[in-house]
């Protein structure tokens, strides 16, 4: 949220005085003019007392003006900033600082390479403020910005502690890699989720920057912010800026917080009596001889709760310590976090160590240091889930409530299925560790060639060592076994370096502001890694690869790399700050492509207009300030496999080896893996953006809105090929074409002296179509683990990924209904499908469009609120127009185990089934056979309306009267606060939470059984030295 | 000094600058993988893919006698149960048959994967020009083997195919429409008829497993009597003969027993090694009785097809009702009765449910305790196979006392007397027939591919299989084929539109 309050605590126009002579000379005086962030303001007009224009600062904030008079006044203004005054009273160097305006349009945002006023901006970008992210106790930044930005779709992919998300600019473009791009202090890093070895809860990738570390974030989401990002900027650019020193403020804040979390809703499962009930029904059903063990379903009253065994509230620890402090040579911040969080799935949790060091040198006038090194150390523990089964939490909705909390599973199998486990004493059993360890940092130096021209190099590097423990003990729980005991150690080892330098130049001279830079970056990353899997231990209280079975262990390990190099150039040219022009071009060339296509351009132009700026517009009217823009570029994605030019052969591998001889001899042998495409090149997208910023009565109201179509060309797609052609891996191609285009909205409305108060409201819509497929068929999307239903559908005039089966019109209530011919394996009970095209044949031509798993719109609400010294943050977010493919009804409706004998539990929904006796029109017949597909199908059955509206985060906080503080120079400022995150969600979806993010956009929105999301309730205090 | 300091600065980075401005910088080579240029320049290359041809015979889906022999086969013919009711299962051996089966999908896909890694080992092993040309002939006719192999399960299941015989790339037309029957019999024919003067009769040391001469003329065999070219049957099978290599093995059991694999009834195995390391297979987990103690079964244990009471009281007895046929006594164990290897494991007299469902165990592959994956060999073609296809074809040609002499030879192994040589042709078709059901329990052939292939499938279930009536076989229109054939599986459709479907059945 760009517009943002007027910080509390900072004083307006406040001015810094050095050394004060009441002479009256007429002399030449220097100085400087900052926002109240440090950040120099350029183009801040100085005038005498009488109006007459003394000169403009320049990029660097500085000024000079002649014939000043000891105790003359001049007055600084500036778009968006509250003018001062000052009256000269010494020929030292001046430090001006200006505030903002309510609603000010003119905060310094970072770009690209660099640093641009708002009101010189000509892309789009949206921005995220410290006080903004303070104001959500969230353990990542995704979280903490989801619902705050217009066009940006934030979705977490799992509750497990630390677990991942999904983030989404303007929509999907590409069946292919998707995330955005992450640039930390602008060193693009890998954001891509840490798998826990052994489980398959994943940790979000961008866990490593503690929240309480950061100064902004920016989006940016056109091609004109983004393009100078060229190859990687397809799928948008987050930039993340951290907290650095400042000259003069030296401050200790330390910030913790403890709460708790549990789920916020729990779908009911059928207790023991109706389990029972339901199960002799089916098998009466079937004609099959019923359990004699459940004769009588009453006997068994309630039985065990599995959700209540398996989840619990589960707490939460966060303590932030940060340290800043500098003078005018140097400039230092020094962060350090810890935060433990538990997860509401026992034996699942997430700690996490950070720390940071930014400092800031300035050696001479012309040559200043930089640099910064961060470490964060995530330990987490994870469960497995296993496509429905033998994943802790699906077993708690499969597992029979007749059993107690430790029993197992050893009836007959005519009745039980035997390919479960104990949830409770699974989880107990199982033991998946993470050790991640990430250090990262920079380092750059800058010197002033001449004035306005500058050279900066910096170098970056950023080492990640991930090692995963996966323990599983020898046992034998009834049916389910695990003969021997297995360990497995993994470890991850992985250097990304970067080196970049430009040169910039920036002039200001009359009403023309000029500034140009140009840069050459490269970049390599390299990834190793070996696994070992030992099994049969002596002891299994010792733990280590060493006390397994010499003869059961076996090692696996391989490697890649990547290489980028990168020429980069941009001009920004603004006449009076009321025209302004941009362009910028970025040449790639990426390791992942074949020699012919190794190299891309990405150009962009961009312009605007500050018609508020015209003489002929009234700033005072109903209007105060108003721009138009528009934008044109082009970005790259190269996120696809390396050397997909050309053909793989795997050597060596489970597949390609065989056994020869009477001595059983291991054979290496070779495969390919993928055919190679030699015309592979680079994915384009390009992107037109119109915006319009304005701001109203009085400069309270703000308002921004923007329409942008995005085209991407040459998508980079495994296209599904023929069964026939035998590839293992589909080989890369340059097919399709996808058209996202989308109208965002933010308007808001702030002010107030002692109520202070600011609501804001935005919204994006979105619609996502794909143009063309090349000449591929359809895709199908990967088929859900069990099922033989693919998980989404691609296809020219739709969206991607949508959901495609049959219509379900309802049940046959008799076997007379059924037509045989159209459905010849059903009987009454079972679902009545639709023959959409009329033929008569239940044929793949009868399978529509059901559904989609994308939002039309996505929408946010921010409410701040304070009075006095009590303030109030209610943040709503909400989709709509989206679908959920709620394939968990798959294991959670037929009662008969889908992937063998005997049943399991299910949903407490399955009580409206359909009998006889009652008829019914939602659930088919509980039978033991599924001749008819009711479930193998995907359906209208399974696709559910997945809109929703959540208040993400509720917080009242009560910061203590500064004149308590008087007497002590210790305690600067303190604040206490509570916080409620998911406090309510209104959603018609019948799952655990209709949240369901996940990284794959043909496997979207598909919910087999997601970790659920958590609410959380927090105390927090925040303390400044 | 500072203009020396800038000169330095400056030299640094123009070098750090000129890193980025080489191509050399981008072309990387991958660590783990071999690009296509590095690749098939000399014979260790060679023999390098072909062992992947060979490896695609291990997947369960492929030559591992599970996706085949005991879904497909056996569990249609109705003479095993399969225990777990799993959907896909139930689709096939209910016969409903939906193109969305996932089984028939996952060996459709699994046979071109292996047809796919031939054709690339047959085109550019031609192309090398390092290595002497017998041995490259000889890998060849390995790969061709191999292709062939998995065309004859294509073409015996769903019909004409797509016949594809060269190596294919991202840029080549994978629209490709099915070829008519005949040609995939005649692509067969053409790659076994090479293959079998190109391999030696026998091979030797750490090559024993490979393709012989022999598993060549014994597949034609095959080949020959599907398509009921009797005289060729009898020519190939007296050729095989003549070789003097294979022969029946005087004990049913030591056929498969992992320490005598490879043995002279063996004409073509897929080979397996026990282990951790994915070499082996799954027969020993989906054999062994669920539940049973792990002493016996190693572990995990699924029992997931059983014998079924029907084809177990379609053994000969004497006048006691005590089965005489050795092969029951060598591979299956029922209530009360001793495993035969692991004498201290005894079926209960009350086998209980999870265990099996008819009190039938079959112990052709279940030999001892087995921790992870299983080492025996898969047995595809062995001799007794071809005595009987040679009986099939003396028969149909009117030699019918010579037909009845070779069922002999099985009968004898097996501890049964001999067939009167006065039984008519078709008294001696169906004892053919009956001797396959006997014989080959859980391995490729005997089964519902066997029936199907003379049209004698649906008399069969009839009158063995005892769910006959709720089969519903009137309502299903595909059966009524002669052969039945498969549906074409959907997703091989979603991505290739060029196919079409079967007779009766739809996408």
């Amino acid at each position: 949220m760009f517009f943002a309050l007027v910080k509390i605590g900072y004083a307006a126009g406040e001015i810094e005085k050095r050394r004060w002579t009441p002479e009256s000379i007429q002399q030449r005086l220097k100085g400087r003019v900052v926002d109240d962030s440090g950040q120099a303001i350029s183009g801040v007009t100085i005038s005498a007392k009488d109006g007459r224009s003394l000169g403009v600062t320049n990029q660097e904030g500085i000024f000079e003006v002649v014939g000043v008079n000891m105790g003359d006044t001049l007055s600084f203004s500036y778009i968006g900033y509250v003018p001062n005054e000052i009256i000269v009273s010494n020929f030292e160097t001046l430090q001006v600082v200006m505030t903002t305006q309510q609603g000010n349009i003119d905060e310094v945002v970072v770009v690209g390479y660099g640093t641009q006023r708002r009101s010189e901006m000509t892309g789009s970008i949206s921005s995220v403020k410290s006080s903004d992210l303070e104001k959500v106790a969230a353990p990542s930044f995704t979280s903490a910005i989801q619902g705050k930005v217009p066009g940006v779709t934030i979705s977490q992919t799992t509750g497990a502690p630390g677990g991942a998300s999904s983030v989404r600019i303007r929509g999907v473009g590409t069946t292919g890699g998707n995330q955005p791009l992450y640039v930390i202090d602008g060193f693009p890093v890998g954001g891509s989720n840490i798998a826990i070895n052994g489980s398959t809860d994943n940790i979000d990738g961008m866990s490593i920057v503690n929240p309480n570390d950061i100064e902004s974030i920016e989006i940016l989401k056109d091609a004109a912010a983004a393009s100078i990002y060229g190859a990687r900027a397809a799928n948008g650019v987050i930039l993340i800026t951290t907290k650095r020193g400042k000259e003069g403020v030296t401050s200790a804040d330390l910030h913790a917080y403890t709460g708790f979390q549990n789920l916020w809703r729990q779908p009911k499962f059928l207790d023991a009596e109706q389990f029972t009930t339901l199960a002799n029904e089916l098998y009466q059903n079937s004609n099959m001889a019923t359990n004699p063990e459940w004769e009588n379903p009453s006997s068994f009253g309630q039985g065990t709760n599995w959700m209540d065994e398996v989840f619990r509230t589960a707490p939460m620890y966060n303590v932030d310590l940060s340290l800043t402090g500098g003078n005018q040579i140097i400039r230092n911040a020094l962060s350090l976090g810890y935060r433990d969080q538990q997860g509401t799935l026992m034996e699942t949790w997430n700690k996490r160590y950070t720390g940071r060091a930014n400092v800031d040198l300035t050696a001479t006038d012309r040559l200043n240091f930089g640099g910064s090194l961060a470490f964060s150390y995530i330990q987490g523990k994870g469960q497995r889930n296993e496509d429905f089964r033998l994943g802790i939490f699906n077993l708690a909705q499969q597992f029979y409530p007749t059993l107690g909390r430790e029993d197992v599973v050893s009836g007959s199998s005519a009745f039980y299925s035997t390919q479960g486990d104990n949830p409770y004493l699974r989880a107990k059993s199982m033991e998946n560790y993470l050790n991640n360890l990430r250090l990262y940092g920079n380092a750059f130096g800058e010197f002033e060639i001449m004035e306005g021209l500058k050279f900066k190099s910096s170098i970056g590097l950023d080492f990640i060592s991930n090692r995963g423990t996966a323990w599983q003990p020898k046992v034998q729980r009834g049916f389910y076994t695990n003969p021997q005991a297995v360990l497995s150690e993994r470890q991850d080892q992985g250097l990304n370096w970067l080196i970049e330098n430009t040169l910039s130049y920036n002039k200001t001279f009359d009403r023309h502001n000029l500034s140009l830079i140009v840069g050459q970056t490269a970049q390599k990353n390299t990834n190793d890694w070996i696994s070992i899997t030992a099994r049969e231990f002596q002891n299994e209280t010792i733990r280590v690869i060493n006390t397994s079975s010499e003869s059961e262990r076996r090692g696996t390990g391989t490697g890649s790399m990547y290489t980028l190099a990168s020429y980069l150039g941009r001009a920004n040219y603004s006449f009076d700050n009321k025209y302004l022009f941009s362009a910028s071009i970025r040449r790639d060339g990426s390791s992942n492509f074949g020699p012919s296509y190794k190299w891309g351009n990405f150009p962009s132009v961009s312009a605007g207009w500050n018609i508020s700026e015209e003489s002929f517009f009234n700033a005072d009217g109903a209007i105060n300030s108003l721009k138009v823009r528009a934008s044109w570029g082009q970005l790259g994605n190269d996120a696809i496999g390396a050397f997909g030019y050309s053909s793989t052969f795997g050597l060596g591998r489970v597949a390609d080896n065989y056994i020869l001889g009477p001595d059983q001899r291991l054979i290496t042998g070779a495969g390919m893996i993928r055919p190679g495409n030699s015309d592979l090149k680079w994915e384009t997208s390009e992107q037109w953006n119109f915006g319009i910023d304005a701001t109203f009565m009085n400069g309270e109201g703000y308002l921004t809105a923007e329409y942008y179509v995005k085209d991407t060309r040459d998508m980079l797609v495994s296209l599904p090929v023929s069964l026939e052609a035998g590839f293992e891996s589909a080989p890369s191609v340059n097919g399709g074409r996808i058209r996202n285009s989308g109208f965002e909205l933010l308007v808001g409305y702030g002010g107030g002296n002692e109520f202070q108060y600011d609501v804001s409201v935005n919204l994006s819509t979105l619609k996502n179509e794909v143009l063309s497929l090349g000449a591929g068929n359809p895709i199908s999307g990967p088929v859900v683990g069990f099922t033989s239903m693919n998980s989404s559908y691609t296809e020219v005039g739709l969206p991607i990924g949508y959901f495609r089966g049959y219509v379900v019109e309802g049940i046959y209530q008799s076997d007379e209904e059924i037509d045989k011919t159209f459905q010849p394996n059903a009987s009454a009970g079972d679902f009545k499908f639709k023959d959409v095209n009329g033929d008569n044949v239940l044929s793949d031509e009868d399978r529509v469009m059901l559904g989609s798993p994308w939002p039309t719109l996505t929408y946010g609400m921010n409410i701040d609120l304070s009075y006095k010294n009590f303030d109030l943050n209610l943040m709503l977010q909400g989709v709509s127009g989206n679908d959920i493919f709620h394939v968990n009804k798959f294991s959670t409706y037929p009662i008969k185990y889908f992937g063998g004998s005997g049943v399991i539990n299910a949903s407490a929904d399955v009580l409206d089934r359909w009998t006889p006796e009652n008829g019914g029109n939602t659930v088919p017949i509980l039978k033991y056979t599924d001749l008819n597909g009711n479930y193998a199908n995907l359906s209208s059955f399974y696709i559910e309306d997945g809109s929703y509206l959540r208040l993400r985060n509720f917080t009242l906080g009560y910061t203590l009267p500064q004149g308590l503080f008087e007497n002590t120079n210790m305690l600067k400022r303190l604040r206490v606060y509570t916080s409620i995150q998911n406090l309510f969600t209104f959603t018609k979806y019948s799952g655990f939470d209709p949240e369901i993010g996940d990284t794959n956009p043909l496997a979207s929105g598909v919910d087999n059984g997601v970790y659920p999301m958590p609410r959380t309730y927090m105390f927090g205090v925040k303390v400044g030295f | 000094m500072i203009m020396k300091y800038i000169h330095n600065t400056f030299l640094f980075f123009a070098t750090l600058l000129c890193l980025a401005c080489s191509d050399d910088f981008l072309s990387l080579s991958p660590k783990d993988t071999l690009i296509e240029d590095e690749f098939f320049l000399n014979i260790s290359d060679a023999e390098a893919a072909l062992t992947g041809v060979y490896a695609t015979l291990q997947k369960e889906e492929a030559f591992s006698n599970v996706r085949d022999a005991a879904d497909i086969e056996w569990a249609i013919s109705g003479d095993m149960y399969e225990m777990d009711g799993s959907a896909n299962r139930i689709e096939l051996h209910s016969l409903t048959l939906p193109s969305t089966n996932t089984i028939l999908r996952d060996v459709y896909s699994a046979a071109y994967q292996g047809i796919s890694r031939a054709n690339v080992v047959v085109a550019k092993v031609v192309e090398m020009e390092e290595g002497d040309e017998e041995t490259k002939n000889q890998i060849i006719a390995q790969a061709k083997f191999i292709r062939a192999l998995f065309y004859y399960r294509l073409v015996t299941y769903f019909g004409g195919v797509p016949l594809i015989t060269e190596p294919l790339d991202a840029n080549s037309d994978l629209q490709i429409p099915r070829a008519t029957t005949e040609a995939v019999w005649q692509q067969i024919e053409n790659d076994l008829n090479e293959a079998k003067d190109v391999l030696p009769a026998t091979w030797t040391g750490n090559d024993v497993g490979r393709v012989t001469s022999g598993a060549c003329k014994a597949l034609l065999n095959k080949a020959y009597l599907w398509q009921e070219k009797f005289d060729d049957v009898i020519a190939i099978s007296e050729s095989l003969f003549e070789e003097e290599v294979y022969t029946l093995l005087p004990d049913y059991r030591s056929i498969f027993m992992e320490e005598n694999e490879n043995n002279a009834e063996i004409l073509f195995s897929t080979q397996f090694r026990e282990g951790v390391d994915a070499e082996g297979n799954n027969l020993v987990k989906r054999t062994a009785p669920r539940g049973a103690p792990a002493e016996f079964t190693g572990g995990a244990a699924w029992s997931n097809f059983v014998p079924q009471q029907h084809w177990v009281d379609a053994h000969e007895t004497d006048g006691s009702g005590r089965i005489i046929d050795k092969r029951y006594w060598a591979a299956i164990i029922g209530p009360g009765e001793h495993h035969q290897d692991m004498s201290a494991f005894v079926m209960p007299d009350n086998v209980p449910a999870g265990w099996s469902h008819s009190g039938y165990i079959m112990t052709k592959y279940w030999q001892k305790p087995t921790l992870n994956n299983s080492g025996v060999n898969a047995p595809v073609i062995r001799f007794a196979e071809i005595v009987l296809n040679y009986a099939e074809a003396l028969n149909e040609r009117d030699r019918t006392e010579e037909a009845i002499n070779q069922v002999n030879k099985i009968r004898d192994r097996a501890g049964l007397a001999d067939l009167p040589l006065t039984l008519s042709k078709t008294e001696t078709l169906d004892a053919i027939f009956k001797e396959r059901r006997m014989e080959f329990i859980w391995e490729p052939t005997g089964g519902f591919s066997d029936l199907n292939r003379r049209g004698r499938f649906l008399d069969f279930i009839e009158a063995e299989r005892p769910n006959f009536p709720s089969l519903n076989v009137n309502q299903k229109p595909w059966l009524q084929t002669q052969p039945i054939l498969f549906p074409i599986p959907r997703d091989a459709w979603d991505r290739n539109k060029a196919l079409e479907q079967n007779p009766h059945y739809t996408f």
